[in-house]
């Protein structure tokens, strides 16, 4: 599935058939996020990145540090599959 | 998830990918068996990895009230009773462990174009998929 595909999917899954009040809950929770300094804190170009150990889908460790040593790592952080 | 079709060209530029989210493990081998994945996902339990990088967030009360009535019912989905979630972000690390890209929105509608995400890689690495 394209980005734009899967966003269209995503927000129909999320946004579907919920009352205006929903709605407006939900979206103002990620207006308030943004503007109260949350994202002030988030890691930056130059920054050293954490280094982590975190179980996989079949729970065996993975260690960020062995994967960089085999190469650069690109990390995602995203909420859930719902 | 779109990043699966971007595989092939982080594996010829020698990149891992993980990706990272609070939920169970039960829910991403869910989610590798009907999205056909074959990259790492991995359970940050409450957030704490996601912290570390500046990304966890706790719910305001209301949202985590409408979340109950859909139902999704968080503490359970993720085994957890923080009520907390990531800011969706992506970063690209380089072997030293420094970041050399960042990208992260609150809205969870949006998402990195998996294009400036091999842009940043193709900087670093020597090898260029042809």
């Amino acid at each position: 599935m394209s980005l734009k595909a899967e966003l269209k999917a995503l927000r129909t899954r999320l946004e579907a058939g919920r009352s205006p009040e929903a709605l407006a809950i939900m979206h103002r929770a990620v207006d308030d996020l943004r503007k109260s300094g949350a994202t002030d804190g988030i890691l930056r170009v130059g920054d050293r990145a954490p280094d982590f150990r975190l179980p996989n889908a079949n729970e065996e460790l993975i260690d960020s540090r062995a994967l960089r040593e085999r190469g650069p790592l690109v990390v995602t952080f995203y909420r859930g599959r719902w | 998830m779109a990043l699966q079709a971007i595989q092939p060209d982080l594996a010829a530029l020698g990149a891992s990918l993980v990706a990272i989210s609070p939920q169970l493990p039960e829910h991403n081998r869910e989610l590798i068996r009907t999205r056909h994945l074959t990259f790492e996902i991995l359970t940050d339990r409450s957030n704490e990895v996601a912290n570390r990088f500046g990304l966890r967030f706790a719910l305001p009360d209301d949202l985590h009230k409408l979340y109950l009535t859909f139902p999704l019912d968080l503490e359970k989905f993720n085994g957890d009773a923080s009520w907390t979630l990531p800011i969706p972000a992506r970063f690209v690390i380089d072997q030293q462990g420094v970041i050399r890209h960042a990208e992260s929105d609150p809205d969870y509608t949006t998402r990195p174009e998996p294009e400036d995400t091999l842009a940043a890689l193709r900087t670093l690495s020597p090898v260029r998929k042809t």
